[in-house]
């Protein structure tokens, strides 16, 4: 995670609030006269507030490649070849609350690889990565302000790989489905803003995990669990 | 794997600054809780005149933490508000809540809340005092009563 990545973070979940702010102008903090909030919301985690969460973070993803060649050469599996790689980037994701536990919404990883898969004939010089998923999850147990939830994530996800970064350059790319079963913990700092740890393990392909970090604003107090 | 220890300090830093009602201490962050307090069995809280715009009635705010380690039910509902004229004549305020969202409410240990609720009775006198009942603020099988009563010429709140 990188100090940048924390602080855009932070600086988007506290904009989505000025949106909110923007987009409704309180008028009043008393209850009866306010417009932009209701009694309780604040400090309450059974007040009337949609269970909506926005998540910013940054990922860090281990997979194995299908072989391939950036040029002619034939495609190898032994040798020198490893098609072990790594990609870090930014993660977001939106989540909708549905009753006290289960949630559901759509998650976008973006970022670039770090580990680069060894080919036979032309070197892989950079990669990128894009996944967006579907992701379900369902809050397991709550204690302490920490809570901890079991998810499932399902998309696609698209990795290019490239000689260079220049036009021209040969490059190649793979997409392929994704299937993760995950852990996520939620430590909250605030009753609507929570520090986020993630670990996930695809379930199509042994070799694909993904660790996250994100910051999370809540739309209830401790997403309403109870 | 790029990962600088400032990421890592920075996320310290968060969690540890934190937004917790520190027990007894009767403040909102660094801002003292505005008014006259009480201290119920979990619950710090104080009551004060506040004015607004929109309101014509006697507006108070509340203030409250919970210093215990559990949740606790703020009952707001439950807080009987009387306004006292010169002559020491009383008569009951009915809170403002025309959305029918005024309810008692769980809090979480050590988390703070805050409330505005505008309150009026039929007759229109100028009270001299509004007095509120903060001892049913929190929800108990036995609860006790703790009237805070505000003097409208020292909060200068007359509607």
């Amino acid at each position: 995670m990188t100090a940048r990545g924390l602080i855009a973070g932070l600086a988007v979940a506290l904009a989505a609030r000025a949106a909110h702010a923007k987009g409704c102008h309180e008028v009043s903090d008393v209850v009866g006269y306010h417009h932009c909030t209701r009694f309780g919301i604040a400090w309450s985690r059974e007040a009337d507030t949609p269970r909506i969460t926005v998540e910013l973070g940054h990922y860090f993803r281990h997979f194995e490649a299908r072989p391939f060649a950036l040029d002619d050469t034939p495609v190898s599996t032994g040798g020198a070849t490893d098609w072990h790689a790594t990609a870090d980037g930014e993660y977001g994701r939106v989540l909708a609350g549905i009753g006290p536990y289960l949630y559901a919404g759509v998650e976008f990883d973006g970022g670039g690889l770090d580990r680069l898969p060894r080919t036979t004939g032309t070197a892989v010089g950079e990669g990128t990565e894009l996944v967006p998923l579907a992701v379900g999850g369902v809050h397991v147990i709550e204690r302490y302000r920490v809570a901890l939830s079991a998810e499932l994530a399902a998309g696609v996800r698209y990795d290019d790989y490239a000689a260079c970064g220049t036009e021209g350059c040969p490059d190649t790319s793979q997409l392929r489905t994704a299937l993760e079963a995950r852990a996520h913990v939620s430590i909250f700092f605030h009753p609507q803003l929570s520090v986020d740890l993630g670990y996930g393990h695809s379930l199509l392909d042994a070799h694909d995990r993904i660790f996250t970090f994100s910051v999370a604003v809540h739309g209830r107090v401790m997403d309403g669990m109870r | 794997m790029r990962r600088p220890p400032l990421a890592v300090a920075a996320a310290a830093a968060v969690l540890a600054g934190g937004c917790w009602y520190p027990a007894n201490s009767f403040e909102n962050g660094n801002t003292p809780f505005p008014g006259k307090r009480v201290q119920l069995v979990c619950l710090d809280a104080s009551v004060t005149l506040v004015q607004d715009a929109r309101a014509s009635g006697y507006v108070l705010a509340y203030s409250f933490g919970n210093r215990c380690s559990h949740a606790t039910i703020v009952d707001l509902p439950a807080v009987r508000v009387i306004g006292r004229d010169a002559g020491g004549a009383n008569s009951p305020l009915r809170p403002y809540d025309p959305d029918d969202e005024l309810r008692a409410l769980p809090i979480d240990g050590g988390w703070r809340g805050y409330e505005e609720i505008e309150y009026s009775s039929r007759e229109a006198p100028a009270w001299r005092d509004v007095c509120a009942d903060l001892g049913h603020l929190e929800l108990r099988p036995d609860p006790v009563d703790d009237w805070i009563c505000l003097a409208m010429s020292d909060e200068g709140a007359t509607p």
